[in-house]
């Protein structure tokens, strides 16, 4: 019963998604990973007036069998530089995604959430202790950090010469792109610091 | 603690609006003014947030949401006692049964017989008068089947039109072929009332059966008045085979001194010592009642062997009971081996002289009255 309820009510959900007013105005996507709706892409655009404005940032859903009485399990496919977000697994610390998962829920509620958080963060409930500590010890780096990512992960508008030169000195010396923005801004973008942490 | 509280209530927010579906027929309907006012039929009442589907059995909580009662129970069963919609918390005895929903949803449903969108409904192709016998339980399968399968339809359309070209050549006129039709509908009228009287039946019978056992309580209760009136009746038969068999003995049907009160049944057999003597005994009962009475049952015990025809000529006997004797204590077996009463109560041929047997029957009242 319960493979059925949850197979139904992703059937229903993506219907009424299609036709929600988010789709019309581009702010939220969903669509089928398998022909067995227990694996979804979503899609949600970076909210306004945050370092993820104007990027488009991918996640992996997956539906359990016991759907709805358990939430979706929800990941961030696309790299993302937010307290609440793991910077290297894309796992999400969200309460609604665990403990205060509830049945009327849906994958809709769950993106708009997930949007919510990105123009919200927690830094006192952290998935990336780094990001939190910067996030609450220097703000103005973790937003111009995270429009960086959000540029070059998200295709996100604001580009940053001085980081991407960063980045290419490291990759010159072999460290492979990701590893090196990872490093570069954990440490505030010191370059020193950074190689140290590597090497 | 801050966030939670606001991602809590944004959540809420959305999934109040989420709960109704924009439009859960489909596209299969061409019937857009129906279909509206379903929509709105439906809308929060009628869906179930949990399944997103109709309603199936409701149940209403203390908090105002409606679910489906197997969905909510196995929200509950995950551990989870608050309410899905609102998370105030769920106690079993805040979640009721919502009847006037599920009556107001079959109206619905039937009006909308197409409508049975749902998992699990069959929802039937539309050429199925013309026995195309696709099935699904999504309108969108349904719809793809419509487009796909035209050219069987086309073909299943045309030899449906040649069955009727051959009716039509049947010699019937056109007032005739009327008062067929008429026919049919009356036959289908027909059908509905014998669907409803057969109904109407099952209901009255089962009235019929709740009855009669209200009667037979009501019966049992009556002979809980200390009196048992004993017809023994085949007596000849019976002081025969008493005759033929010295272990033979007949019981009589129970009997209660009281509606709590002690059980108790009556005995005859041949006396041991004297062949031709009627022994008559009382016994006490293991009774329902046993465990509040007190024991040994101290009572009076008035026995009568009943002349029918002339009531002067009944005989009574009377005796108390005594603590000592064992036949007055609480049975331990179902009923009390020791009885009380007389060994030799009448000689048989004395009993029929006196003219006691009417119709092969003799008739013993005992009366017992706790004192």
């Amino acid at each position: 019963m319960a493979v059925n309820m949850a197979v139904s009510r992703i059937k229903r959900e993506f219907k009424e998604v299609l036709k929600s007013d988010e789709i019309a105005q581009c702010s939220i996507k969903l669509e089928l990973a398998n022909d067995n709706f227990t694996e979804l892409r979503g899609e949600i655009a970076g909210p306004p007036d945050t370092p993820y404005e104007k990027g488009t940032f991918l996640l992996e859903i997956h539906v359990p069998e016991t759907y709805p009485f358990n939430p979706p399990k929800v990941k961030f496919i696309t790299k993302i530089w937010h307290p609440n977000i793991s910077s290297v697994t894309g796992a999400i610390c969200l309460d609604i995604l665990k403990d205060n998962w509830a049945a009327a829920m849906t994958l809709r509620t769950v993106l708009l959430s997930l949007q919510a958080l990105l123009a919200a963060a927690e830094p006192d409930d952290p998935q990336d202790a780094v990001v939190a500590s910067q996030f609450k010890d220097n703000y103005e780096m973790f937003c111009k950090t995270a429009k960086h990512w959000t540029n070059v992960y998200a295709k996100g508008p604001h580009k940053f010469p001085d980081f991407d030169a960063k980045v290419q000195r490291l990759r010159d010396m072999g460290v492979n792109d990701f590893d090196a923005r990872a490093a570069l801004s954990r440490h505030n973008w010191d370059i020193n610091l950074a190689t140290n942490d590597i090497f | 603690m801050n966030r939670e509280m606001s991602a809590d209530e944004s959540v809420q927010a959305e999934a109040s609006n989420n709960s109704i579906p924009k439009n859960k027929t489909g596209s299969t309907l061409n019937e857009p003014q129906r279909t509206k006012s379903l929509e709105e039929a439906t809308q929060e009442n009628y869906m179930c947030s949990i399944c997103l589907s109709w309603l199936e059995d409701p149940v209403l909580t203390k908090c105002g949401h409606r679910f489906c009662s197997s969905c909510l129970n196995e929200w509950r069963t995950k551990k989870n006692s608050k309410c899905p919609m609102d998370s105030h918390d769920l106690n079993i005895e805040d979640i009721f049964p919502d009847n006037y929903t599920k009556r107001q949803i079959t109206e619905i449903r039937k009006s909308f017989p197409e409508e049975l969108n749902r998992p699990n409904v069959m929802i039937e192709c539309r050429f199925s008068t013309l026995s195309c016998d696709f099935k699904t339980t999504s309108a969108g399968e349904l719809d793809l089947h419509m487009k796909e399968g035209t050219k069987e339809h086309i073909d299943l359309l045309l030899s449906s039109y040649l069955r009727t070209q051959y009716q039509a050549w049947d010699p019937l006129d056109k007032s005739q072929s009327n008062d067929k039709e008429e026919f049919f509908r009356q036959q289908s009228s027909t059908r509905d009332l014998i669907n409803a009287m057969f109904e109407r039946i099952v209901i009255l019978e089962q009235h019929t059966r709740e009855q009669a056992i209200k009667i037979e309580a009501l019966q049992s209760t009556e002979k809980r008045h200390g009196t048992l009136v004993w017809k023994i009746e085949d007596f000849k038969r019976k002081v025969e085979s008493m005759q033929n068999n010295s272990n033979m003995m007949f019981y009589s049907t129970d009997a209660y001194t009281s509606p709590d009160g002690y059980k108790f049944c009556a005995r005859i057999n041949l006396s041991h010592k004297m062949r031709d003597y009627l022994s008559l005994h009382v016994h006490l009962r293991k009774g329902e009642n046993d465990y509040h009475l007190s024991w040994p049952f101290i009572g009076r015990i008035k026995i009568s062997m009943i002349h029918t025809k002339n009531a002067a000529l009944s005989q009574h006997d009377c005796i108390m009971s005594k603590p000592e004797i064992l036949a007055f204590h609480r049975p331990n077996e179902e009923i009390s081996c020791r009885g009380f009463g007389f060994t030799e109560y009448a000689i048989i041929s004395d009993i029929i002289k006196r003219g006691f047997i009417e119709n092969d029957c003799l008739v013993i009242k005992i009366q017992m009255n706790i004192v």
